[in-house]
């Protein structure tokens, strides 16, 4: 039981030696464990050489520094013209780019006319407003195209008592007309805005890209001596 | 002219001004590298890397204890410097051992041997614990100053302290420096 204690008295007054040795503990802690280091020689050993170590320490001499490490100014080189011209470039594609994507938000460039519809020539003086346009679902593992269908609706049971018609008769249908999927050559004289912006935004990353990288050359450095 | 004076030129972008004030520190500065990383070379460059970004941040210095805050720097470049020897296989931090530049008397005194021993002793020591021995027992700073060096509390540097002694003194034992 005794030993117990002891133990536990020494593992405490070991965990405060540094401080003890710097005197850096409160007073009545210090007096605690000068009175302990009294007692126990195992832990007077342990100061020992704890207080031989630090004295080695600061033994170790201060080592002139091998040169100085004051910073000099670099001044920066004059601007190369291909910087300006890089900049200017840069500035004029984003420009051209912002201009491009504004005028195609607000609809501005003209589109390419829609393509002939076949109903527009073939139902002439067949009263065209009855005629509609249905787009039939692909089918999943057919060909990826979409088909535009002149489809006449019949004339309603009434319409035809009225008319002297018979209902129902559809006319001969022509045959399905494919329209281009989109990214396909449209037909028509439109402008190619897309292809556009994409082809700005690009000159518009890779001149600013350029500059960066002039600019970092040529920027104001400091640096050691 | 005085270091506030120094300082505040500094922070106006004077930098003739601030080199006056690395002349006065650059010894503090690179012993503190050199002990950390062992190595002269390492040491130059954490301690220029140091007054780089000392140079690029005083306008941040907020008045007090200017040694402190650049050491600070120089701390956090050592850290950098290490983790940047780690990364580089070529490179065995068992190997950055160096020699000092000068054999002063004090040196002589200490002998080669313990000298040596001490030096592998720290490089064995965690990084915070080494940090509070350089300050403490190679430099010499109180504990108020390692605090704000170390950006830490008064209790934990005298707990940092006291591991990073023990740690190195098992060290001298296990080398038998102590003698029989």
């Amino acid at each position: 039981m005794f030993e117990w204690f002891r133990k536990g008295a020494c593992y405490q007054a070991r965990e405060r030696l540094s401080a003890y040795l710097d005197g850096q503990l409160p007073s009545p802690e210090q007096q605690e464990l000068a009175e302990h280091l009294e007692r126990c020689e195992a832990c007077r050993a342990e100061l020992e050489t704890l207080r031989a170590t630090v004295e080695w320490l600061h033994r170790l001499s201060t080592v002139v520094p091998p040169r100085s490490f004051t910073l000099r100014e670099i001044r920066p080189a004059p601007r190369q013209p291909v910087f300006i011209g890089l900049r200017v470039a840069t500035a004029l594609a984003v420009l051209l780019l912002a201009a491009v994507v504004v005028g195609d938000w607000l609809d501005a460039f003209p589109q390419a006319p829609p393509a002939e519809q076949p109903e527009a020539r073939v139902m002439a003086g067949e009263t065209p407003t009855t005629a509609t346009a249905t787009i039939v679902p692909t089918p999943t593992p057919g060909p990826p195209a979409r088909y535009v269908t002149p489809k006449p609706l019949p004339p309603t049971p009434e319409e035809a008592q009225v008319k002297g018609l018979e209902p129902a008769t559809p006319p001969p249908m022509p045959p399905p007309t494919p329209v281009p999927m989109p990214g396909e050559a449209e037909p028509g004289p439109g402008w190619p805005v897309r292809q556009l912006e994409y082809a700005l935004l690009g000159a518009a990353v890779v001149l600013a890209g350029l500059s960066l990288i002039y600019w970092r050359r040529f920027r104001l450095r400091v640096g050691g001596q | 002219m005085g270091e506030v004076e120094l300082i505040q030129r500094s922070q106006k972008g004077d930098l003739e001004a601030f080199n006056q004030l690395v002349e006065a520190y650059q010894t503090v500065a690179y012993n503190l590298a050199l002990r950390m990383l062992g190595h002269q070379e390492a040491a130059q460059d954490a301690t220029q890397e140091a007054f780089l970004a000392a140079w690029r941040g005083i306008k941040g210095f907020r008045g007090g204890n200017f040694r402190a805050w650049i050491l600070h720097i120089v701390a956090n470049a050592c850290r950098d410097e290490l983790r940047r020897l780690k990364r580089r296989p070529a490179t065995s931090l068992d190997a950055l051992t160096y020699e000092p530049t000068t054999a002063s008397p004090q040196n002589q005194l200490l002998g080669l041997e313990l000298g040596e021993h001490l030096r592998q002793g720290l490089a064995r020591l965690p990084y915070e614990q080494r940090l509070a021995v350089v300050l403490c027992d190679i430099q010499g700073f109180s504990y108020q100053e390692i605090a704000q060096i170390m950006d830490s509390s008064v209790g934990t540097v005298r707990s940092r302290l006291s591991q990073g002694r023990a740690q190195l003194r098992d060290y001298l034992m296990e080398r038998g420096t102590f003698g029989p």
